[in-house]
């Protein structure tokens, strides 16, 4: 049941319903959590059991490790870690590793057939366990105390708004919401619904409508792809993904603002970023914050030395990178990113002596620049289909005089305005709230952009496309 | 901030501008209309399992699809009739499934057109969609399904989410033209028949143009590998005859460049003989039914759409005289 599908539309419709009833908090609570069960299987009924799975392990080891001392509590986490990562790993990475454990017999002279494999990924799999192991991670590390509540637990690891494609929240935060009466009010119903509103038009109009028919003909295409093509196909690629998963997030903010209670944002404006560690604190916050507090840190951090910080940053994001996905291809953007953030740090060492210069509008408009363009290069690794194809892409961005078109006139005029409109809307948004400023506009400009919105989101006949970070 | 407010203006004014926006797309001549994707095949898909015995399936690429008038088979014959063929493919995935259903026990109609069902480089031409789209069937869930039907029918309703008033479509034509847009060449209705308005249609919709297709696009199986086709294909169809079905396999018409083309690089006696020798189905070739003949549009490959009622009719006598 995707945020973009009637169905959702019908469900959100009745679960809203039964949320205004004249009930009990936790019956309430216990609804939601209902829902969000429901919500889950109707992708795909058996899988539940993995979320239960990964719900009971959490709160069981977190239970002990909160009674526990020394080895005895070490051995909960490592419980906790190991049904996750063995969840992920089997459902995710198991045909990958066997692919590639094949290939390297078959390196070695060792010819092994074996069945292909069809393992399907579960929805949602890798946010779910990474948030419920966070939890048990706290525990351990005495952030949180573990909660009286199975209930509270279940739903913070359940929540539908953001159970399968995040944003990963933190029990800390979600599960002090669940204590307090949540009683809602009607302000954030308007609020909430003009949040839903903006994630479908981001999803439905300006990524699967004007972005993705773009992306798919040059990356459909990709060694015929000219170096304009190379550019244009990206920009758009660059624009769609930006437009699918923060649309994506914004909508569930926006039902959990339905519901009187709050996800923290996911996205702030991160084609603004100027550099590259400034970008992952604006790109995905809540798995950059993820992979900083539990992966990084848990390597040592930039505790031990400049050497050992570097071979940290880039082993974070090479696993943030496989993170999205078992391919070769995901690996290589991970490591193009630790890459990048890498030289950033040598170079933010190497120009400390010339900060006034680097401080001027205009320097800090073309490393902006220069940030969204590696960016750009970057995304070809990640939306490519092979390595071959990717090759070429990043050749031709590098070389753009090279081949014919593929992509017409109007397709480039609208990949072009709309990623210049994006731009300048992150520029504008780098130093402001997001919620406080659409709250400071006149209330018929608001209604006229609804209108706008909804106008636009009905005359969208396009192909409906899943949101593609619910393949990760 | 007055959100109440908002919405009720906002809604109000979304329904007042949508709705006049529909009346004059419906005033330009444009209807609802479906879009032949995955979403309208597996529901005619999963129609057809709805019918037992009854239901009749017409399996096969863009000349089968285009051919036949559901409504007009259906009356004639009496029974429920699905469309499941698909533009630009070969229907083997589709009998493969129909096959291995249980649930199935109606009768095939499969239409043979020499570049789909006999060419090596069929995966080019295919791109995958006929089996993409089982894929998809086997795959779907009740609630997908649920979306599924509910979006199909605001298609089935809405003259603003035809394909045709897309808003590309409508920017381009008002820029051109000053007027909304008509019509597109192509118009998809809800049992999965086709018309082609092949004066409008761009490219070539010629012989000449088929025939080129045909020369960048196909090439011939070796006698080999279309023994090791033939042989599937035979065992698909003994799978369907155990359960009860029938299999009616049909040559639908072609004709001058495109036939000659196709007798030359499928030969008759090689081709469609010997899947006929060697297949428990029965076979229908249009060459020996001169009341098959005759419809043919300009392309020299596909029927014209406005004479697909009548051809409809007279192969859906000639099945019935042939036991259908």
């Amino acid at each position: 049941m995707a945020f973009n599908s009637l169905t959702f539309l019908i469900f959100f419709a009745a679960v809203l319903l039964l949320h205004s009833l004249p009930l009990a908090w936790r019956a309430k609570k216990t609804n939601l959590l209902l829902a969000s069960y429901v919500f889950y299987a109707a992708w795909n009924p058996p899988f539940i059991v993995l979320l239960w799975i990964s719900t009971l392990t959490d709160w069981y080891a977190a239970k002990r490790m909160a009674v526990s001392e020394g080895r005895r509590k070490t051995l909960f986490l490592t419980l906790s870690v190991l049904v996750n990562l063995g969840l992920l790993g089997y459902f995710k990475y198991g045909a990958f590793l066997q692919e590639n454990f094949v290939a390297l017999l078959a390196m070695l002279g060792v010819t092994w057939e074996v069945p292909a494999s069809n393992i399907i990924l579960p929805l949602g799999i890798s946010f779910y366990t990474f948030q419920s192991m966070s939890y048990s991670i706290d525990v351990y590390r005495g952030k949180i105390h573990p909660g009286d509540s199975l209930l509270d637990f279940a739903l913070y690891v359940a929540f539908f708004p953001q159970l399968v494609a995040g944003p990963i929240i933190r029990a800390r935060f979600f599960i002090k919401q669940l204590g307090e009466n949540g009683r809602r009010r009607i302000v954030e119903l308007g609020w909430g619904t003009m949040l839903i509103t903006l994630g479908m038009f981001q999803k439905v109009v300006l990524a699967d409508g004007l972005l993705a028919p773009v992306v798919e003909t040059v990356y459909g295409a990709a060694s015929d792809a000219s170096g304009i093509d190379a550019w244009v196909g990206t920009l758009a690629f660059a624009g769609q993904i930006f437009f699918d998963f923060n649309g994506y997030s914004v909508i569930a903010v926006g039902l959990t603002r339905c519901l009187g209670l709050r996800l923290p944002w996911n996205f702030l404006s991160p084609y603004a970023a100027i550099g590259f560690s400034e970008f992952w604190r604006r790109w995905h916050v809540t798995l950059s914050a993820w992979l900083r507090d539990y992966l990084y840190i848990s390597l040592s951090g930039n505790r031990r030395g400049p050497a050992r910080t570097y071979i940290n940053l880039f082993l974070t994001m090479l696993l943030g990178g496989l993170w999205h996905g078992a391919s070769w291809l995901f690996v290589l953007w991970g490591a193009a990113h630790g890459t990048l953030l890498i030289v950033e740090r040598m170079a933010k060492r190497l120009f400390r002596s010339h900060r006034a210069l680097l401080d001027r509008t205009a320097v800090q408009g073309l490393l902006g620049l220069l940030t969204f363009g590696f960016i750009c290069l970057t995304w070809v690794l990640f939306r490519a289909d092979s390595l071959d194809a990717a090759v070429h892409l990043i050749g031709g961005m590098l070389l753009p005089l090279r081949g014919a078109v593929l992509t017409t006139s109007a397709e480039i005029t609208t990949v072009v305005s709309v990623m210049a409109a994006l731009l300048c809307a992150h520029a504008f948004m780098r130093h402001r709230n997001f919620e406080k400023t659409i709250k400071r506009l006149p209330w018929p400009l608001i209604m006229t952009l609804v209108i706008g919105m909804l106008l636009a989101i009905l005359l969208s006949p396009g192909e409906e496309r899943d949101f593609i970070y619910f393949e990760f | 901030m007055p959100w109440f407010r908002i919405w009720v203006f906002a809604l109000l004014a979304v329904v007042v501008i949508a709705g006049t926006w529909e009346h004059a797309l419906r005033n330009a001549g444009l209807g609802p209309e479906y879009i032949d994707n995955r979403a309208l095949w597996t529901d005619t898909r999963h129609r057809l399992t709805s019918e037992g015995a009854d239901g009749v399936a017409l399996l096969g690429a863009s000349r089968h699809q285009r051919a036949i008038d559901v409504a007009t088979m259906s009356n004639v014959l009496g029974r429920p009739v699905y469309q499941l063929s698909v533009e630009g493919t070969s229907a083997l995935p589709t009998l493969e499934n129909l096959a291995a259903d249980p649930r199935f026990r109606g009768t095939v109609i499969y239409s043979v057109a020499p570049a789909f069902s006999f060419n090596r480089r069929l995966s080019k031409l295919d791109g995958g969609n006929q089996s993409k789209w089982v894929r998809f069937y086997f795959d779907q869930s009740r609630v997908q399904r649920a979306e599924q039907r509910l979006r199909l029918l605001l298609q089935g309703v809405l003259a603003m989410r035809s394909p045709d008033a897309a808003l590309s479509r409508v920017i381009e034509s008002v820029r051109e033209s000053g007027r909304l847009p008509g019509p597109d060449h192509k118009t998809v209705y809800g049992d999965r028949s086709v018309h082609i308005d092949y004066a409008a249609q761009p490219g070539r919709p010629d012989r000449a143009g088929i025939v080129d297709l045909y020369l960048q696009n196909t090439e011939p199986y070796s006698e080999a590998e279309f023994q090791t086709v033939v042989n599937y294909f035979a065992t698909l169809v003994r799978l369907l005859r155990q359960k009860g079905c029938d299999v009616f396999v049909v040559r639908l018409p072609s004709d001058k460049q495109v036939l000659e083309l196709e007798q030359r690089m499928f030969p008759e006696a090689m081709f469609w003989g010997a899947m006929e020798r060697q297949t428990d189905a029965t076979f229908v070739h249009f060459e020996d039914y001169p009341e098959l003949n005759g419809y043919l549009s300009e392309d020299g490959s596909h029927i014209d759409s406005d004479r697909n009622s009548e051809f409809t009719d007279a192969l859906s006598r000639v099945l019935q005289a042939r036991g259908l």
